[in-house]
């Protein structure tokens, strides 16, 4: 009995042809749009999470217990940097490469101007193991790898407020691990700026690990080490073997915790992407109620025609339920295939945004997964179904006499 | 006649302030006796500074200050090691340490920690409260102290606010509280065994707490403070650091 009726609400459908385009369009544009929006949020999201963990923090850091929840960066809080620890965390399977990193706050002096500044200290080599973006993090000059054993990369604020220029010296004055000053000369080798992260606004540093522990008087130690898997999805199911390895004295985290902003920051994309897409579709979906109730109307004589030669209300409310959902879903298929489109083109090519307070373009890849374009098509044909359920309901109650009658 | 009454209420009214601070001193007479007391005209002073910190060990360090009569002090550090050789200038707002391993003097800031204990530079190198704060007298919560209200008047003062509690009997200071602009507590000073030293009474003992850490606190000691000297002025050259 259902192909019959189908083939009806096909016809149905064709009939009024300017009234189901207008319809088809609202659902066609929502759904297409609805599946740019979220590929290009995925590129966007995804570009940003690389920044992060190729670029800044691993997938996966260790401190020292209580590092992370001290107010200061506390050079008291140290764990060890020698080749046996670190040989001790990439011997653990999926890890690829581990580097020590140090913490500080220092005071750089040059032209006799000193000004506070946050140092990380890290080792030039294994660094670009764990975080091969850190290559890309200078703006102007040399890498520390391409320097000598003390040489620094400042933000472009901080050199500026020493005035001090590429190739010229400086002096870092910092209190050491028991709080006495120590100071070491450095050749500002490098001006700091990574793409696909915003450009700092703050006085920063990055000096070879080898220098800081030095400068600092605690050689063989770092404050943090930042891990790097061979897959960084993988952070979550490394993280508890890696802490039961070094045991309670020390605190393994993800990327997750470390960079929790950038979870935030994705999580309120995600919901402003969410109430822009149901804005969307509840306005197409409103076409559609409109469309169906319209067509009840109209057809009151032809419903009634229909019930008098025996068809059922039942089947009278899958029919108009039925046209409901084949509008929805042509606009829905023929909506994701144009979103698809353009996710598939630019997901292919690439899409360089230029942002504002970011030193190079962003280059994003959109993407979206076939699960997430099912569910909005069923989102999209059970909507139609719902918004069409009241004006369906009251065609299957009408009388047939009363029906009939009608002008 | 006239003349007389005119002469006579100016009399009078410049004598009720003096008769006043007869019996009591004034805010600004009690920031200046500190002044005296914690910052002698001149001085040649040891200290010893031990530092607890928050894993509950201890740093000890041994220095020289020597206070020149124009308000100009210079350190000399002999322990702990890695601080001996180091020398600390402070002339006017500006303050140096000279490095030995650099032999060369650095800029400092008056509000960085001093070596790494609770008192921060400006506590060590730069006690002239009445040049860096107003002052005002406040009800004291101990009938037996007077309490004053600092208020940074450059921002080279080491705090932007300071209660200080002063002791009537002798007028010493007895406890302080310094504040960030926030109006956060960052640390507290505790001054006891007061000592005669060469004719002048002071504290010997300062304990200063850090507010921020609940662990840290850093004591100073002065083991000895001769007063009154005739120094060089050319001690107190950046230049003549590190001789």
């Amino acid at each position: 009995m259902l192909p019959p009726l189908l083939r009806i609400a096909f016809r149905n459908v064709l009939r009024n042809r300017r009234r189901s385009l207008i319809t088809f369009s609202a659902v066609f544009l929502a759904l297409g749009i609805m599946v740019s929006i979220r590929g290009f949020l995925n590129g966007l999201q995804a570009t940003i999470r690389e920044s992060v963990v190729l670029g800044q923090t691993g997938a996966l850091q260790v401190h020292r217990t209580g590092f992370l929840k001290s107010v200061s960066a506390s050079l008291d809080l140290s764990i060890p940097s020698d080749d046996a620890f670190l040989a001790k965390i990439t011997a653990i399977p999926g890890v690829k490469e581990a580097t020590a990193r140090i913490m500080f706050g220092g005071m750089p002096n040059a032209n006799d101007v000193s000004t506070a500044a946050l140092f990380t200290a890290m080792d030039p080599r294994r660094e670009l193991t764990v975080c091969p973006r850190r290559n890309e993090m200078i703006y102007r000059g040399k890498a520390l790898k391409d320097s000598g054993p003390a040489a620094a990369i400042l933000s472009p604020e901080l050199a500026a407020s020493l005035g001090i220029k590429l190739g010229q010296k400086a002096t870092l004055l910092t209190g050491d691990r028991d709080g006495v000053m120590n100071a070491l000369d450095f050749e500002f080798v490098g001006e700091y700026g990574q793409p696909g992260l915003p450009l700092p606004d703050k006085k920063l540093g990055f000096v070879p690990l080898a220098f800081a522990q030095e400068l600092l008087r605690m050689e063989g130690r770092a404050t943090e080490i930042a891990v790097a898997l061979h897959r960084f999805e993988d952070a979550e199911k490394v993280k508890p073997v890696l802490q039961a390895t070094l045991g309670p004295e020390y605190e393994v985290s993800t990327w997750h915790d470390v960079a929790a902003y950038i979870d935030d920051a994705i999580a309120t994309q995600n919901f402003i992407l969410n109430l822009i897409a149901g804005v969307f579709l509840f306005v197409a979906l409103l076409g559609i109620a409109n469309t169906m109730l319209m067509s009840v109307l109209e057809r009151t004589r032809e419903i009634g025609t229909m019930m008098s030669v025996g068809v059922r209300r039942r089947q009278i409310l899958t029919l108009f339920l039925l046209e409901a959902s084949l509008l929805g879903l042509a606009g829905g298929v023929l909506g994701s295939i144009a979103g698809g489109g353009f996710v598939l083109y630019y997901g292919h090519k690439g899409m360089i945004l230029p942002i504002p307070g970011m030193l190079a373009p962003l280059h994003v890849f959109p993407l979206v997964s076939a699960g997430y374009i099912l569910f909005i098509l069923g989102l999209a044909a059970g909507g139609a179904a719902l918004a069409a359920l009241w004006p369906s309901v009251r065609a299957s109650r009408m009388r047939p006499v009363e029906a009939l009658s009608a002008v | 006649m006239l003349r007389f009454a005119t002469t006579s209420a100016l009399l009078f009214c410049l004598s009720v302030p003096s008769l006043a601070s007869a019996a009591d001193p004034t805010a600004a007479e009690l920031l200046k006796r500190y002044d005296a007391v914690m910052s002698p005209k001149t001085f040649d002073g040891l200290m010893v500074m031990v530092a607890h910190r928050q894993d509950d060990t201890t740093r000890t360090y041994k220095f020289r200050a020597l206070k020149s009569q124009d308000d100009k002090i210079r350190t000399w550090f002999f322990e702990p090691a890695a601080a001996k050789g180091q020398e600390m200038l402070r002339v006017e707002d500006n303050m140096w340490v000279y490095m030995p391993n650099l032999k060369r003097a650095l800029r400092l800031a008056s509000r960085e920690s001093f070596q790494g204990g609770d008192f921060n530079n400006g506590d060590v190198l730069r006690v002239n409260y009445v040049a860096d704060y107003t002052v005002k007298l406040i009800p004291s919560d101990d009938a037996t102290t007077w309490l004053l209200d600092l208020t940074a008047k450059t921002k080279e003062a080491a705090y932007d606010r300071i209660k200080l509690w002063m002791t009537k009997d002798k007028q010493q200071p007895a406890k302080a509280e310094y504040y960030a602009a926030s109006g956060k507590m960052l640390r507290s000073a505790k001054f006891d065994d007061v000592k005669n030293f060469h004719g002048l009474e002071r504290p010997a003992h300062i304990t200063m707490k850090n507010e921020l850490a609940s662990k840290r606190y850093t004591e100073l000691t002065t083991l000895d403070m001769k007063l009154d000297l005739d120094i060089p002025a050319q001690k107190f050259v950046l230049d003549d650091l590190g001789r």
